[in-house]
């Protein structure tokens, strides 16, 4: 077994300065640790209820592991790489990652996506995007909430914790399911009053009436949870001020609040008290900042540990998956990311929210806090220069429309879903380290050159690619195709609400159709020809929901989580051989019309790339092809509803760009 | 007047030698751009009061730029009025200092008969916006526009009209005899 690399001396010497670096610009060796963001660092020893000073070179002599938790660290694909040396070896300044600036300004909750700053008074909750606080911003969430501790002390958490999940209902339905459960509750009353019984409890051995008994009492408690779920999200001023919420109602205000809720706690739940969103909804305050600072703090020894294991290959009824070591043994895929964070945790003596409060209390600057601690040891197979593939499994696909003649919404039920894997190959074993939910492509709408708007198959592509290149905070290029609806939003410019073009959607940006990194799935060129490029790309996405809905697709493009996207293209930089790109320049602009208003998209970069040499081998798999179309439609689908003018449909575009077009 | 930054924000800044984090505006903060016509285009570079980084000496070294860029804002046709936000900036060619690094400046460009058109500069470096202005006669020759779908005029309503074309959308030629 190796152990865990602690800080190098290429690191060392990178901040230092005295790393010469010509051509190509490396950030440091591949498999060297991730080297610490800008500036010193106050290293500190940690071991439970012990905290010394250390320095980098000892705590390397020492095979400890340095893990940053400043509030000006930022995961390894963002942080800046020393330029090429000068033809006479002067220093070539730094390759300066732009996105690294407005990350800080996000995590640390001072900046918007712009980068302008906000209100103290206002928090940016993105570690859903991929975005984690930083310790400094958890900080006050601690104090607060431990400062106050009778700030929701009229909240019933039992009642909360009694409901699993309350469904979701408004309007009409909930006038029917209110008017039919008091009908049902006066049913009840009058039979206990006819047969002399206490409560409806008695009727529930009544094979007739026993079940309206379970239902009353489930509704009851929904009701109740409802009250005390409203109570929750005001009691921590989740309600915008401005808001009228309606209690008892699930309004848009409600709506607005569950989702604060949901962001600040990164739950991947849809705006309603679902499963994941009851749960913590019944926690006490500070037990939900300390999930947030478990979550935290695993992003931060993640990234310093330098593994990807999550325990996501694991099978549900046989384990985790096993690989032959060294010596011929059985040995199980370890879960590294688990395994490193219980470390931590250990080594910091934070086991319970009241340890992490203390914590917080004692420590009140995370300008240049690390600590240092012995990690677990790496498996063997761990190298500076990994093996590593993808192997992109689309699932059950569908090909047919998703209406049929009638404009009626065809059944495309799907069980088994796309998932990425990434593999290292080790004596002769592919030996899966991480297995994802993804996406593939699907019918979505697309908007054809006679200005309307078709359903088009937007297939994602089968076979061996390659990954030569990837993107920190990459730009996605809206092709002709998007609907250019899509392509404009209101914003708040120097005080006035206006129209702009929508920016998020093309980034550099956690909102980005590419999320905050993207790796670009490439047929690669032979005899001197480029690489073919269909446009389709694994990446990162803000649009969490349709990486978990069963009937969700993409564009043809694979999305990972923003966060998981993170840790698998930090890892792959880091285990592979590479060179730093930089930002790469594009100076790309378009105009288009909306409304009566002309917009004009101005991009002036793709992003900050990184070229691996060589490539990584990713192969994507055709998957099931379920319905009776067994190849994809490539003309246009009129969509239901819309009167299209007289004439043919117009030919959809064959470009690569068109046919998958990267991803909203 | 300039608004202060928040006391951490500004912290966060002089922790961060490399990031050139300099401060943008405050949301609805009323502080005016420095413009100029190009004619008289000015310099104020200098030091920010607000970004006072603190040295890292154990940093690469390479040549800190200027902490303002200028932002050139040129129009075929001249004079169209140039509008951030509420604010009008002035008349083109026109020239905006803005601190570097302050994020993105969306701007209106607009002027009679034309489209008003919306653009975007950044404040990485200095940047220049060229831009044609479109007529409203033109409007079919911007991607997007979108041809209106004829409206087949009810016979039995004596008060329907044939509807009205978009305007710049192409005169329909006269139906030829059979």
């Amino acid at each position: 077994m190796k152990k865990i690399w602690s800080i190098s001396l290429g690191a060392a010497l990178l901040l230092s300065g005295a790393y010469s670096g010509g051509a190509p610009a490396m950030i440091d060796p591949p498999g060297s640790p991730a080297a610490p963001v800008d500036g010193p660092l106050k290293i500190f020893r940690v071991e439970p209820g012990k905290e010394s000073p250390i320095d980098a070179v000892q705590a390397q002599r020492e095979g400890l592991t340095v893990v940053d938790l400043t509030d000006r660290w930022v995961p390894y694909i963002f942080r800046d790489a020393p330029a090429p040396a000068g033809p006479n070896g002067e220093p070539g300044g730094m390759l300066e990652a732009r996105y690294k600036s407005v990350f800080l300004g996000l995590a640390n909750d001072v900046a918007d996506l712009d980068g302008q700053p906000i209100p103290a008074t206002e928090h940016n909750y993105l570690e859903l995007y991929g975005i984690p606080p930083t310790l400094r911003v958890l900080r006050q969430r601690f104090l607060d909430d431990g400062a106050a501790p009778d700030r929701c002390a009229d909240v019933k958490f039992d009642v909360l914790k009694s409901v699993v999940y309350i469904p979701y209902r408004e309007g009409k339905t909930a006038i029917k399911e209110n008017q039919k459960m008091a009908s049902a509750a006066r049913m009840l009353a009058s039979e206990v009053k006819k047969r002399h019984l206490a409560t409806i409890d008695d009727l529930a051995s009544d094979p007739k009436l026993g079940p309206a008994v379970v239902l009353q009492h489930k509704f009851d408690a929904e009701r109740l949870a409802f009250t005390e779920a409203e109570k929750r999200l005001a009691c921590e001023g989740f309600f915008d001020k401005k808001s009228k919420h309606v209690t008892g109602t699930f309004d848009d205000a409600l709506r607005v609040a569950v989702t604060r809720f949901q962001r600040k706690h990164k739950l991947y739940d849809a705006a309603a008290f679902k499963k994941e969103t009851m749960a913590a909804l019944g926690r006490t305050l500070l037990e939900n900042d300390y999930a947030d600072l478990v979550r935290v703090l695993t992003e931060r020894v993640v990234s310093a540990a330098d593994v990807l294991e999550d325990g996501s290959t694991d099978s549900s009824t046989k384990g985790p998956h096993t690989y032959k070591n060294d010596k011929g043994e059985d040995v199980a895929v370890r879960n590294m990311v688990d395994e490193c964070a219980k470390a931590l945790l250990a080594a910091m003596d934070l086991p319970t929210p009241e340890k992490a409060l203390a914590f917080f209390q004692h420590h009140d600057s995370f300008r240049d806090y690390a600590v240092a601690l012995k990690l677990p040891d790496r498996p063997a197979y761990y190298a500076p220069h990994m093996d590593l593939s993808v192997e992109i499994d689309r699932g059950d696909v569908f090909y047919d429309p998703p209406y049929d003649d009638k404009g009626k919404a065809t059944d495309q039920s799907r069980h088994h879903f796309p998932s990425m894997t990434m593999r290292v190959r080790y004596n002769g074993q592919l030996i899966p380290l991480v297995r994802w939910r993804t996406t593939i492509g699907g019918w979505r709408s697309d908007l054809a050159s006679n200005g309307y708007e078709y359903y088009r198959y937007k297939g994602s592509d089968i076979g061996p690619r390659v990954w030569r290149h990837i993107a920190a905070g990459p730009v996605w290029i809206a092709p002709n195709s998007t609907p250019v609806r899509t392509l404009v939003k209101y914003k708040n410019v120097a005080g006035s609400s206006q129209r702009v073009v929508n920016y998020d959607e093309v980034g550099p940006g956690y909102l980005s159709a590419y999320g905050l990194v993207a790796a670009y799935n490439v047929v690669p060129g032979k005899d001197g020809k480029p690489d073919w490029d269909n446009g389709v790309r694994v990446h990162g996405s803000s649009e969490i929901l349709s990486i978990r809905n069963p009937d969700a697709y993409s564009h043809g493009c694979h999305r990972l989580m923003n966060h998981l996207a993170v840790r698998l293209f930090s890892f792959t930089l880091h285990h592979r051989t590479m060179t730093v790109i930089g930002e790469r320049p594009l100076n790309f602009s378009r105009q288009f019309l909306w409304k009566d208003d002309i917009y004009e998209m101005r991009l002036p970069s793709r992003g900050y790339y990184f070229q691996l040499e060589p490539p990584l081998p990713v192969n994507v798999l055709e998957g099931n092809i379920l319905g009776k179309q067994k190849k994809p439609i490539t003309t246009y689908m009129p969509m239901p509803g819309i009167t299209y003018p007289p004439g043919p449909m117009p030919i959809p575009p064959d470009s690569p760009e068109a046919r998958a077009g990267g991803d909203e | 007047m300039r608004r202060a930054l928040p006391l951490a924000f500004v912290l966060l800044l002089s922790a961060c030698p490399h990031s050139h984090v300099a401060p943008g505006e405050p949301k609805g903060s009323t502080h005016e751009p420095h413009t100029t016509g190009d004619a008289g285009q000015t310099s104020s570079a200098g030091p920010s009061s607000d970004h006072v980084p603190t040295p890292d000496p154990t940093a690469v070294t390479a040549p800190r730029p200027p902490s303002k860029i200028k932002i050139f804002v040129r129009t075929s046709p001249t004079k169209m009025f140039v509008h951030w936000g509420k604010k009008n900036l002035g008349l083109t060619p026109l020239t905006v200092e803005r601190p570097r690094d302050s994020g993105p400046v969306d701007l209106v460009l607009r002027g009679t008969g034309f489209f008003p058109m919306h653009t975007r500069a950044y404040t990485v470096k200095n940047d220049t916006i060229s831009v044609k202005m479109v007529k409203l006669a033109d409007r079919m020759t911007v991607f997007g526009a979108k041809a209106e779908v004829p409206v087949t005029p009810d016979p039995l309503d004596p008060t329907a009209v044939p509807p009205v074309p978009a305007p710049g959308a192409p005169v329909p030629s006269p139906t030829p005899a059979p």
